[in-house]
């Protein structure tokens, strides 16, 4: 049998893995992580070969794309022009290649907008999240019944 | 009594219904979120600018924009069609109107050029 100490430290253990999986798992839509590249510099390789080089300046849910300063290359790679600005249709597109960095600019604002939900729904009263967050402040073993119980179950077995 | 009882039955029908109209149209109307559908381009800046436009296949023109829709759908005018096969060459065709749906690239051809390698001098 397990002391409450030993409970307690499965039960939080159980939420932390929980909450890292939560944020490992967290979807990057492409077309957020595209809508958040706005200003930014990329690459847009067309079906057709050509690419062009330029900043995005706004993007639609079709994937249709404006971009500015632009440097256009053919699909041989042999021939270059500079448009000051071009339309892209979205169906067009073979891939676009965007700042590595934008990767962890979305992520941050995903977590801090997540965050800012859950704080707001935490005062707001005891909705499901409230419920579920509770346990981490010292409640863990009393709060968390199902996911202990399931712990222990799988370790047994 | 029939006036009564119709009065009654109409003033029932009519209380509610304009109430829950009143209250519904009210509540609608700020939770209609309009699918913010703007276009990503606003075409009337090219308007009597020549521009370039590139179609799925790999035909390309320029031409003078004179009108244009949601769907991009093109007028223009002056459009002269250019080849690079066999050798580069154009041709003229007038007043043209463009099927939205298979244009793939659209430019303004003034601030366009053809250029040397710009890659190179950044490596």
């Amino acid at each position: 049998m397990l002391n409450e100490d030993e409970k307690e430290k499965l039960a939080t253990d159980a939420l932390k893995r929980d909450q890292l999986t939560e944020l490992c798992t967290s979807t990057m839509l492409p077309l957020s992580l595209l809508n958040a590249a706005q200003n930014k510099p990329m690459l847009v390789e067309l079906k057709n070969g050509e690419t062009f080089n330029g900043h995005l300046v706004n993007c639609d849910n079709f994937m249709n794309i404006t971009l500015r300063e632009v440097y256009q290359t053919n699909p041989d790679g042999d021939r270059f022009w500079k448009l000051k600005e071009c339309y892209i249709r979205g169906s067009t597109i073979k891939y676009l290649r965007v700042p590595d960095t934008l990767l962890d600019t979305v992520k941050e604002e995903q977590n801090r907008a997540r965050e800012a939900n859950r704080g707001s729904r935490g005062t707001g009263g005891p909705g499901p999240r409230g419920g579920r967050g509770a346990p981490i402040r010292g409640r863990g073993a009393r709060g968390t019944p199902v996911r202990g119980g399931r712990g222990r179950g799988g370790r047994g077995a | 009594m029939a006036d009564r009882g119709r009065g009654s039955a109409r003033g029932g029908r009519g209380g509610p219904s304009i109430g829950s109209r009143g209250r519904g149209g009210h509540m609608s109307q700020p939770s209609t979120d309009k699918p913010k559908r703007e276009a990503i381009l606003d075409l009337s800046k090219y308007s009597n600018e020549r521009i370039r436009v590139k179609f799925t296949g790999g035909r390309e023109v320029t031409g003078i924009l004179k009108g244009y829709d949601q769907l991009l759908n093109l007028v223009l005018d002056e459009v002269e069609e250019e080849f690079q096969e066999p050798e580069a060459h154009k041709r003229n065709l007038g007043l043209v109107v463009l099927r939205g749906p298979t244009i793939i690239l659209l430019s303004p051809v003034d601030g366009s050029e053809e250029i040397a390698n710009p890659f190179l001098a950044q490596e």
